[in-house]
Formats: C-alpha cells, sequence, structure tokens
C-alpha cells in the first residue's frame, strides 16, 4: 500500500520527522551537545568573562597536572568516595530487591518507604543529617554512646569520617531508585527457569547465582553505569555543609570545579577540569562496557523493536 | 573512533534492556510467590516481615529525628541522653522559620519554574519522542543514538559553557536557564517516551492516516491521548526534580527575591550560628511537605515510570 506512493511520502514522513525532532536538535547544539565542543575549546584558553578569551595551548592541562595539588586531592577524594559507593549501593538495593521481591501485603508501603528519601529536596535532607550526625547530639552518636559506651566519631567535622558521613548520606538518598530498578528487572525473569530449576532441585540460593544474578546482569550494568556519573556530582553537601573540609578531606571534584568557574571565575581553568571530568567518566564507562561482555548476560535476541 | 564504540554500546544496553520487563509470566510469578508465601508463612515471612520494617524504620529515623527537633525548644535540642518526644511541643517554631527567610515567595518561585519546566518536558519529549518512536527519516537511527549518549553527560561538565551562553543573551538571573533546557528535550524523557510510542499498535496511525490526517494530527489527535500515563508520570518526576535541583539555581539566579526553595533554604546556612537547629529543622520540613505530598498521592506512576523505562506498559 504504501510502494503505490512512492517517494513522496517517504520525503513527507522524513520532513515531519526532522521537524517533530527540531527542540531535541536544537538543544543537542546549545544545550548538550554543543557545550561539550565549547568546553574543550575553552579549555585552551584563560576566561574571565569580562575580557576576551586569550589562547594559552595546553597550559591549564600542564598546570592542572605538575602544580595544582587540590585537583590532585579533589579527585583523590571522589574517587575514594566512588570506589565505596559503587559496590555498596549495588549490593545493598540488591538485597533490598530480593527482600521486596515477594507479593505479600506491605511490601509495596515498605518499597514507599525506603523511596522516599530520594524524592526530597536535597539542601533539606542534608541539613538533617548535619543535625542527624552532630557529634554531641545527634541520634547517631547517642545511639553509639548508649550502645558501646563510646564516643562517637566527628562525623562531618573529622577528616577520617567525612567521606563515610557522605556515603551514608548518598547511599540512604539513592536506593529507592536503584532497588526499584532492580525489582521492576528481576519481575521481567520468565517463571519457566526457576520451576525448571526446582525441577532439578537447586536450592533458592543456586537459583539465586545461576538464575537471578545472570537475568539481572543487564540491569546490573545500567545501575552501575548510572551511579558511576552521579558519584562524580556530589556537590550540595560539601557547598553547605564542609566547603571541602576538614583539611580538604571532602573537597569533592565538581566542588573544586565550582569554586573556579563561580568564585574565582577562572572559566577556561574549569573547563579544562570539565573535560578532564568528562574523559574519566567516559573511560570508565568504556571499561564497564568492555568488561560487561563478559558478565553481562544477554538473551538471544529475536524480537528486537527497532 | 573511541567514542563512537561507547555510544554503540550503550545503545546496546538501552536497546536490550527494555527486554527485560517484556518478558511475560508476570501473572504466574505472583501466583507462585503467594503459593510459596503460604507454605512457609511462620518462618520466611515473619522474618522478611521483621528485616524489612527494621531496615524501614533506619531509612525514617533521619526524618523522625528532623521532625523531633523541629517542634523542640532550643535547650531541649542540646541533652544527652536524646529525647525524642518534645516537651513542650513547640509548633511556633515552624512560624518562626516561616519568617527567617521570605519562605511564601521562595516556594512561588519554585512552583513557577518547576511548572514552566514541567510543561516544556512534556511538550519538547512527547513531539521528539514521536518522531524516534514513530517516523521514519534517514539518519534516525544514529540521531537517537546520539541523543541516548548525552544522558551520560553530566550537568556540570556542560555548565559552564551554558553559562556564557546566557550571559550572551542576558537572561542571567532570570528564569529562562533554568526553564528553557526543558523545551528542548531532555533525552531521558525523549527515551521514555520513545519506548511508550513503540507500546501503541502502528494500526492507529494507518487509519488515521487513510482518513486523511497529516502526521502532526495523528500526533495531536490520536497518539498524544493515549500517551497521558506516560505524561503524568514524567510530569511528576519533572516538577519533583525541579524543586530539587540546587547547583543551577545558585549558578544561575543572583538576587535573593528571586531564589527557589532549595537556594532560598540554603540561606539558612549562612545563619548557622544564630539561627538554632530546631528552625533549620521546622525549615526543611516545610521544604519537603509540597514533594512528600505529590509523592504519596502520585506514588503509583513514580514506579510506574521506573516501569517505563524498562519496557513494561
Amino acid at each position: 500500500m504504501r510502494g503505490q506512493f512512492g517517494s513522496r511520502e517517504r520525503t513527507k514522513e522524513a520532513i515531519a520527522g526532522y521537524l517533530f525532532l527540531s527542540p531535541w536538535i536544537i538543544g543537542f547544539i546549545f544545550i548538550t551537545g554543543g557545550p561539550i565542543l565549547v568546553t574543550l575549546i575553552l579549555s585552551f584558553t584563560q576566561y574571565d568573562l569580562v575580557s576576551a578569551p586569550r589562547f594559552v595551548g595546553l597550559r591549564n592541562y600542564v598546570t592542572m597536572f605538575t602544580h595544582d595539588q587540590l585537583f590532585w586531592q579533589s579527585l583523590k577524594v571522589t574517587a575514594l568516595y566512588t570506589v565505596g559507593l559503587l559496590p555498596a549501593l549495588l549490593v545493598i538495593s540488591l538485597l533490598f530487591a530480593i527482600l521486596l521481591n515477594r507479593k505479600l501485603p506491605g511490601m509495596s508501603t515498605m518499597r514507599t518507604i525506603y523511596y522516599l528519601p530520594s524524592i526530597l529536596p536535597s539542601v533539606a535532607t542534608t541539613f538533617v543529617w548535619a543535625w542527624v550526625l552532630n557529634p554531641d547530639f545527634g541520634v547517631f552518636n547517642s545511639f553509639i554512646r548508649g550502645l558501646l559506651g563510646v564516643a562517637g566519631p566527628r562525623w562531618l567535622g573529622s577528616a577520617q569520617w567525612v567521606i563515610p558521613s557522605f556515603l551514608m548520606m548518598s547511599i540512604w538518598g539513592s536506593i529507592g531508585p536503584t532497588m526499584v530498578i532492580f525489582l521492576a528487572g528481576m519481575q521481567g525473569i520468565p517463571e519457566q527457569l526457576y520451576e525448571a530449576a526446582r525441577v532439578d532441585g537447586a536450592s533458592n540460593v543456586r537459583q539465586f547465582f545461576s538464575i537471578t544474578l545472570p537475568m539481572l546482569s543487564p540491569v546490573i550494568l545500567f545501575n552501575l553505569i548510572m551511579s558511576l556519573i552521579g558519584s562524580f556530582q556530589v556537590f550540595t553537601g560539601t557547598y553547605l555543609l564542609t566547603q571541602g573540609g576538614p583539611n580538604y578531606a571532602s573537597y569533592f571534584y565538581v566542588f573544586y570545579l565550582y569554586k573556579n568557574a563561580f568564585t574565582q571565575f577562572k572559566m577556561g581553568y574549569a573547563s579544562a577540569l570539565a573535560w578532564v571530568m568528562f574523559l574519566i567518566i567516559l573511560a570508565c564507562t568504556m571499561v564497564v562496557l568492555r568488561s560487561s561482555s563478559i558478565w553481562v548476560y544477554y538473551q538471544s535476541d529475536k524480537s528486537d523493536k527497532k | 573512533m573511541a567514542e563512537k564504540e561507547t555510544n554503540r554500546s550503550e545503545s546496546t544496553v538501552k536497546y536490550r534492556f527494555p527486554r527485560l520487563g517484556s518478558s511475560h509470566g508476570t501473572k504466574r510469578a505472583a501466583l507462585r510467590r503467594n503459593g510459596r508465601a503460604r507454605l512457609k508463612w511462620t518462618a520466611g515471612t515473619a522474618g522478611v516481615y521483621l528485616v524489612a520494617a527494621v531496615i524501614g524504620i533506619v531509612f525514617i529515623v533521619p526524618l523522625l529525628w528532623m521532625l523531633s527537633g523541629s517542634l523542640k525548644q532550643t535547650q531541649q535540642m542540646f541533652t544527652y541522653p536524646v529525647k525524642w518526644i518534645p516537651d513542650p511541643f513547640v509548633f511556633r517554631n515552624y512560624l518562626d522559620a516561616w519568617n527567617t527567610i521570605p519562605f511564601g515567595r521562595f516556594l512561588l518561585n519554585t512552583l513557577y519554574f518547576a511548572v514552566l519546566g514541567a510543561l516544556g518536558d512534556l511538550v519538547s519529549s512527547s513531539l521528539v519522542g514521536y518522531a524516534f518512536g514513530r517516523l521514519r527519516f534517514p539518519g534516525r537511527n544514529i540521531l537517537f543514538i546520539v541523543c541516548l549518549s548525552t544522558v551520560m553527560v553530566p550537568q556540570t561538565a556542560i555548565i559552564i559553557p551554558q553559562f556564557i551562553l546566557f550571559k550572551t543573551i542576558h537572561s542571567i538571573d532570570t528564569y529562562i536557564p533554568l526553564i528553557l533546557p526543558s523545551w528542548l528535550a531532555y533525552p531521558y524523557w525523549v527515551f521514555l517516551m520513545r519506548q511508550f510510542y513503540m507500546t501503541i499498535p502502528e494500526e492507529f496511525d494507518q487509519s488515521a492516516k487513510i482518513d486523511g490526517c497529516g502526521y502532526f494530527q495523528i500526533y495531536l489527535r490520536i497518539l498524544l491521548p493515549l500517551t497521558k500515563p506516560a505524561l503524568v508520570t514524567i510530569g511528576i518526576f519533572a516538577v519533583v526534580g525541579d524543586w530539587q535541583k540546587f547547583l543551577e539555581p545558585i549558578v544561575y539566579l543572583n538576587s535573593q527575591i528571586k531564589y527557589t526553595i532549595s537556594v532560598g533554604l540554603g540561606l539558612f546556612q549562612g545563619l548557622y550560628t544564630t539561627v538554632s537547629w530546631s528552625l533549620m529543622m521546622a525549615a526543611s520540613a516545610i521544604a519537603m511537605f509540597p514533594p512528600v505530598i505529590v509523592f504519596f498521592i502520585a506514588q503509583k506512576y513514580f514506579m510506574q515510570g521506573i516501569n517505563l523505562s524498562t519496557g513494561k506498559d
């Protein structure tokens, strides 16, 4: 039927397609894609927003890697945090998903409660955590003193404990969405697999490792990549509570970028920082994706819709 | 070359992702779980409830602690061992917190920018999603992969050019930088809309086309009403997301009168030493109130959003 109209119909459809696409195309040029390129160009300049950008070649990058201790410190802090966050977040939310993945009354209420922190304004939750973790009068240290009889750590005020404090805040805030994605994935695993396994006498643990985990691996990959990107974006807590302290122990990368760009107006240098971050995330994602051929299991595709 | 590789692999992730949820047998799975639950009611189920409840309590402890603190007298905040029940209850704290900063104004500002932003998200993502999910044109798949890969670009990596752009068009200290990007199709919403369009049978378009409808007519009259569930979900996510935004408002807004709720609440940090913790807790509770209400009313749509991204309808 379509064939009779031939190319004219197809041209019409193509024109309509591009028209419908136009908000995204404009957005790509000015808001998302284009700026990546502009950031790269700016990273080779010195630019304070007042006078015109001055080309300085690779100087920003050279300074960053050879002279800038804060750059290395912020990188270290962010890396430490990422390494702590990813396994903890993924394992805990997977465990929670297993826990809640049953048709029992009340399970959806639990899911709602676990999800709740993620929809709250981060500034408000940051203040709440500051009060929860208050070394002298917070509820946490009160528990510790009551249970163990010793004074708890200084949390946000301690160079040693500030990263664990941030980890706690982030895990509390992002476990819900991660868990719900796992749950959705689990509900898509065909029941026949479990039936067959039970016929063969496989235990629950064995079923988990032989069916659930492999079938869920694409979802794990998705959550891993999304959390990885998110872990580079810690900002609110540093900005409001610690200002990177104590002793630069919570000097997160994005905080450093923000300071360069919007308090010192070193736009060129900040752009170089942004590009380094972009490359690091890209590299990490590539490593994860490359390795995924080993640990991610895909069913053979018959009904791939395109 | 390297970048291209990532894009392709990324798209693989997304393409395959939906298949997970689209499998059948959910009903039977439910039946099975019911059956098993009844069998192991005593040990297993009790254990599940116990563990789930303990975790649930741990999750809301910070919020209960906030509520408790928000109703205490200042000197009651600083006791050991801690007291959970305020004595007396100081409801006045909420009034004082409300008057410490121009809360009403900040709430209105946030509502204004969140509603206009969400509207833009809906219009743009449903238009672009229609193109990607429904229409055939050269380069569609490549463009879609490009679109998906920009989901992975963190906002902080591109905020400098955006800032310069908005400075050039003289819109610093306005809501334009906060709203305009929403009207230009946020890639993640585009992805969700496309997934949803693809669940609608093509016959709808075909018969409309035979009746002489143009593409815009098909979109507006036939498909838009059918995508309502997806639109509601995206709208809610967008409003709640805007309510949380912090980095963009502090970068773009200078005058206090224009602050959003997050930035305005941040003012308390400057008052750290002069304003008591109980007022800060009351202020935090006020700021949390609107999204919590939305969340409880629209819970179902939050979960639907997740299912949408995994390909269930």
